[in-house]
This record gives structure tokens, sequence and C-alpha cells, in this order.
């Protein structure tokens, strides 16, 4: 599967010269930064940054944009751990039990946990691409409509998981999300819900909504509090504690390793990548745990999943632009457009004709996930000063840079009038006990959803039968309803052992 | 006098979100409807919206038999004050700009929370406001609507 020669000349390339490796931790800073700002993507910060890359050869320019790519996606889950805002769309399930964490005064460990989930997760991805990378990209040219609707379906098989302690509030919440979701312009050409204005043609902003519901739903009813950290001891980010978290991380390898190779998979998936990754991840982890209910009260376990999984797309969204010359999302796309700067043309051959340079850059991104680490704990003890920020001040600030990065979303007062819009929704929810991450991930899988249900009843015909013939269906059909059936009744079973015992 | 058996207050402000969440499902249902009425439009919206308003139903009967449990009792303080202030603060960006918005929105939600200290009310939202708009307009590729830098 390894193309040994390939792997061998990679190694003579990576070590070729020093210069590309000074890019590695600017790059990481820049992309920790990025992610840590609500409203400003990771793949922004790459865009932002592409030009530099000109006066760069090759692979410094893929060292630099793949670092940046790396630093966000932790960069990411500490603004949702900190202030229950996921810096990206692919933190959302780190914010579910994060931030209870650091409600609890536990924000070093949480944080512990992201740092090392992240970068495992990372290594993992990147160790998964450079032996698979063949056969993944054969898998993602299988990937039909009726694989990707399964997908979609396995990330709102969520809502129900996190509906909250009152149900049917919960599925409301869920599927009003997902009928948001599809406002705007269908992949049929009809458009629908819009009410007139042109904003909503391309559908709504979903990231500057995300964002609005999370931060409105806590940050407004907190900034009485005095501080996001009630006990004033605990509002320093100790060293100790840090460590502390990276070892109830890797106390875990099982959810780390299951979460990583999960991330991986869907990431590989164009269009789906980190997004969803991270969401599926949560839910496997919260159907496998002895005790679900925990989850979304600062449970360890949901922070390793979700950091795992959305770290380790990262290896998997580059299967499809190695293999396939396809970018599966902004940040992949920012590299393809990197690839067209350098004069190199992505696709099949490139993986065949410079195996050694897919894998130097392979290699240097398992690298990079070593280097976050040393990145990530020096940073940290500056990002974390929020703590110390009163709420009423801290509050406002927030919701400023919130304003400011959606209007870089979107270019237009598109952006901020959607985060207000979501703020007011996102409030009523809290103050009502609608759950806000089933909204959440309703309006992020809702048209995707649509998509690729439709395009499967197109090819279909709307007979189901048609879709025995497709065996990747079918397998990602039974894991599915086994992952909802079996975990209920193993704990049946467990609870009826213990009783007779 | 409160007892045991006395009935429990309609819990209003729920069941007007019930019924707006209804609204606009409904609103948006019609609206497909009336685009497209084909299945290749409807497929999810017609199922995802009957299941919405049935939910709806479902709730607001709770509700108006009291049995809903109820949302957060807990007082409003002043949370409605910076909701509002925020709406301000965005429905007005396109006049007072990214600068001098973000600037008196953050002394106003201060004011509101009970700082009086001159500095804290007039420097510190200033300083953050310019940082701010200075490191945004160096970030990202669209220009920025400002009033005065």
């Amino acid at each position: 599967m390894i193309d040994l020669a390939a792997l061998s000349g990679a190694f003579g390339l990576l070590f070729a010269s020093y210069n590309p490796w000074l890019l590695m931790i600017p790059g990481l800073a820049i992309g920790l930064v990025f992610g840590c700002v609500p409203g400003l993507q990771t793949s922004m910060a790459m865009a932002v940054f592409l030009p530099t890359t000109l006066f760069m050869d090759f692979t410094s320019a893929m060292f630099f944009l793949t670092a940046i790519f790396t630093g966000g996606m932790f960069g990411g889950g500490v603004s949702a751990i900190m202030m229950n805002i996921p810096g990206t769309s692919s933190a959302v399930a780190t914010a579910f039990d994060g931030f209870p964490m650091a409600r609890n005064g536990q924000h070093g460990e949480a944080l512990g946990i992201a740092l090392a989930a992240s970068c495992i997760g990372t290594a993992i991805g990147y160790v998964v691409l450079l032996v698979l990378i063949k056969p993944l990209s054969g898998l993602v040219l299988a990937m039909g409509p009726t694989e990707m609707f399964m997908v979609a379906l396995w990330g709102l098989t969520l809502i129900a998981s996190l509906r909250g302690s009152q149900m049917a509030r919960g599925i409301l919440a869920g599927v009003f999300g997902l009928l948001l979701g599809t406002v705007g312009m269908s992949s049929n050409g009809v458009l629908r819900g819009t009410m007139g204005v042109d904003f909503l043609i391309d559908g709504i902003a979903v990231v500057p909504a995300m964002i609005g519901m999370f931060a409105a739903s806590e940050l407004f009813a907190m900034s009485q509090r005095g501080y996001l950290v009630t006990d004033s001891g605990q509002r320093t980010v100790r060293f100790s504690r840090v460590l502390a978290g990276m070892g109830m991380a890797l106390r875990r390898p099982v959810t780390l390793l299951r979460g990583s190779l999960l991330g991986v998979v869907v990431g590989a998936v164009p269009g789906i990548g980190s997004s969803v990754s991270n969401l599926v991840s949560y839910a496997d982890a919260r159907r496998r745990d002895p005790a679900p209910e925990s989850f979304g009260t600062g449970n360890p376990t949901g922070v390793v999943a979700a950091e795992s999984a959305n770290s380790s797309s990262e290896g998997g969204s580059m299967v499809s632009l190695f293999a396939l010359g396809l970018p599966g999302g902004g940040g992949t796309a920012v590299l393809l457009a990197a690839f067209a700067m350098h004069n190199v043309t992505g696709g099949p051959r490139f993986l065949t004709d410079n195996a050694d340079l897919v894998y130097t850059i392979i290699l240097a991104n398992i690298a990079q996930a070593v280097l976050l680490l040393g990145v990530g704990l020096v940073l940290l003890q500056a990002l974390t000063l929020i703590v110390r920020v009163r709420l009423a001040l801290l509050v406002p600030c927030v919701f400023v840079l919130a304003a400011f990065g959606s209007f870089g979303l979107t270019g237009d007062m598109q952006g901020p009038y959607t985060l207000l819009v979501f703020a007011a929704i996102g409030w009523l929810f809290k103050r009502y006990d609608y759950s806000i991450p089933a909204a959440v991930i309703g309006l992020l899988l809702g048209r995707m959803t649509e998509g690729e249900l439709l395009r499967s009843y197109q090819i279909t015909g709307g007979d189901i039968s048609m879709v025995l013939d497709r065996p990747i269906t079918l397998v990602l059909a039974a894991l599915l309803v086994l992952s909802i059936v079996l975990p209920p009744l193993l704990a049946r079973r467990r609870a009826r052992r213990k009783a007779a015992a | 006098m409160a007892d045991g058996t006395a009935r429990p207050r309609l819990d209003w402000g729920h069941l007007a979100l019930v019924l707006l969440i209804a609204g606009v499902v409904g609103l948006y249902l019609h609206d497909a409807i009336q685009a497209s009425p084909t299945t290749d439009n409807l497929i999810l919206i017609l199922p995802a919206a009957l299941l919405a308003l049935g939910l709806c139903a479902l709730i607001a009967i709770g509700i108006l038999r009291g049995r809903a449990a109820r949302g957060d009792d807990a007082p409003l303080g002043r949370a409605p004050a910076l909701m509002g202030l925020f709406a301000l603060y965005i429905i007005t960006l396109p006049v007072a700009g990214f600068d001098v918005g973000s600037a008196v929105f953050v002394a106003a939600a201060l004011l509101v929370e009970g700082e009086r200290r001159p500095v804290q009310l007039l420097v510190v939202p200033a300083v953050f406001a310019v940082l701010a708009t200075l490191s945004f307009r160096a970030l990202v590729p669209y220009p920025i609507p400002t009033l005065l830098l």
C-alpha cells in the first residue's frame, strides 16, 4: 500500500532544507488565533495568507498552509471551551462538554484534553492517509448520494441524542433547524422561503447563525456572574492542569482511536468533512458510554471524541485533494489554489507522478502534530487570559468580535443580521429549554441532507430496492441501525446481570 | 394565597414561542408548495414541516393544560436590555460603522452592567473598538464599513 521508494525520497525532501520547517510554527500560531476568534474560519486564514506563499517553493507553501489548517482545527476548540462559541463549525461538539467543564472550573483540563486529542487525532489522520491514500481514493469515488445521505443521517441521529431533558422540544428544535437549513435555492433550482430577501438565495449563513445561537444562549444570561470561572482561585490556567487534561485524554485510548478513525473516513467524503465528523464521533461516543446522560454536563470523553475526530478529518480531507484533485471543503480549496499558483496540477496523475512529494507533505503534517503540542502549550497561557476579564466587559466584546467575524464571513451585512436573528432565537430557546445543539446540527445538515436525499430519489427513481445494489450504503445503514439499537440493548443486559448478581 | 391545588399560571411566553415556530414553519411550507408542489421540491420539507407542526401542537396543548415543564423562571435580569442594545448595534452598523458602533455598544453594555468609572466607560471601549477594527481590516479581504477610521 505504501510506495517505499517514494517514502524514502520523501524523507530526503523533508530534511533537504530547514527553511520549510521554520514556516510551520508561525503557520500553527496563525491557525490557532484564527480558529479561536468566533467567525474567523481556518479556510479564511489560509486564503488571507495564500498570496505570501507566492514567494515560497511548493513544499514550503504546503508546509505553511497545512500548518495553518492544523492550528485552526485546535483553535476552534479553544473558544468552544472558553466561551461556548465554536470558533469553527468543526468544533460544535467540543462545546457540548468543553464549556460545562470550563464552568466547573476545569478549563485547564478541558484545554489539555482538546490539545492532546487534536495532536493525536492529526497524527493518526495523516498516518492513515500515508498508508491508505490509494484505497481511500477508490472509496471516495464510490461514494454516491445514497452513501452521503446515510452519513448525513448518522449526523442527524445526534438530534435525538442531544434533545435535552424535554424530548418534544429538543426534536422540534432539531427539525426547525433542519428546515431553516434548507431555505434558499434548492439543489433542484427551486427558490423557497426567502420571503423576497436576496441574502437568503444562497441559504442562511450557517456559521454566523451558529455563533449567534451558541453565544446568546449563554453569554447574555451570564454577564452578571462576575467572571467566567466563579472560583477566583481557579482563574489561572496552570500548566499542571493542562497536563492533567492531556493525561485524561490519553486514558481514553479507545475513544481517541475510534474518533480519529471516524474523522478520517468522514473527513474524506467531499463536502462533508470536519463539520460532520466531530458530530458523528460525539454521537458514537455518547451511545457507547455507560452513562450517556453525563454527556453535555462536562464529560471529558465528549471532548476527546469531538476533538480527535475534527483534527483527524484534516488528513481525510486530503484524500480527495491528492488523489482526485478535488477540494472537499474550504481549506482544501485554498490548498488547490496553492497548487495552481505553483503550477502543480492535482488529480490522479499527481499522486502517481509525485508520490514522494505527497508523502513529504503527509510526513510534515505528522511532524506538525508534535509541534502543535509545543505551540499550543505556549499560546494557551495567552489565549486563556479571558477567564480573568470581567464578564460585564467580556460579553459585549465577544459579541463585537462575532459581528466583525460574521461580516468577514459573508462580506456584507448578511452575516451580522443573521447573527442578530439567531442570537434572539438562541436566547429564547435557552429560556424555554429547547436544545440549541440539536437546532445547530439541523441547520448544519439541512441543505446536505435534502440534496443527497433528492439525488438518491432521482437515481433510484423512488425504487428503494435499488439501494440493495449499493453495498457501501447497506453497510453504512447496518452500522447506523446497530449503533442505535445495540447500546440500549447492551445497557439493559448489563443492568439485568447486575440485578441478578 | 397559593396552595397545592391552585391552577398553574399559563406560560404565555412559551406559548408565544411555540406559535411563532409553528407560524414560521407553516409559512415556509406554504411558500415551498407555492414555489413547486413536486416530490423533488418537498421530499424533505413536507415531512419535516408536518413533524414540526405536530410537535408544536403537542407542546401547545401541554402548555394550555398546564402540564408542560415551565421554562427558565429565573429573573430576566439585564439580558433583555443587552439583547436590545445588541439589536440596535447591528441595525445601526451601516450608519455608525464598525468603529464607532462597536465602541458605543461596548460602552452602553458596560453602563447597563452598572459600570460608572469614566476610564472604563470611555477609554476601554474606544481602545477595543480601534484595535478590533484595525485588526479585522487587515485580515478580512472586504472593505469594512467605518465612520471615522
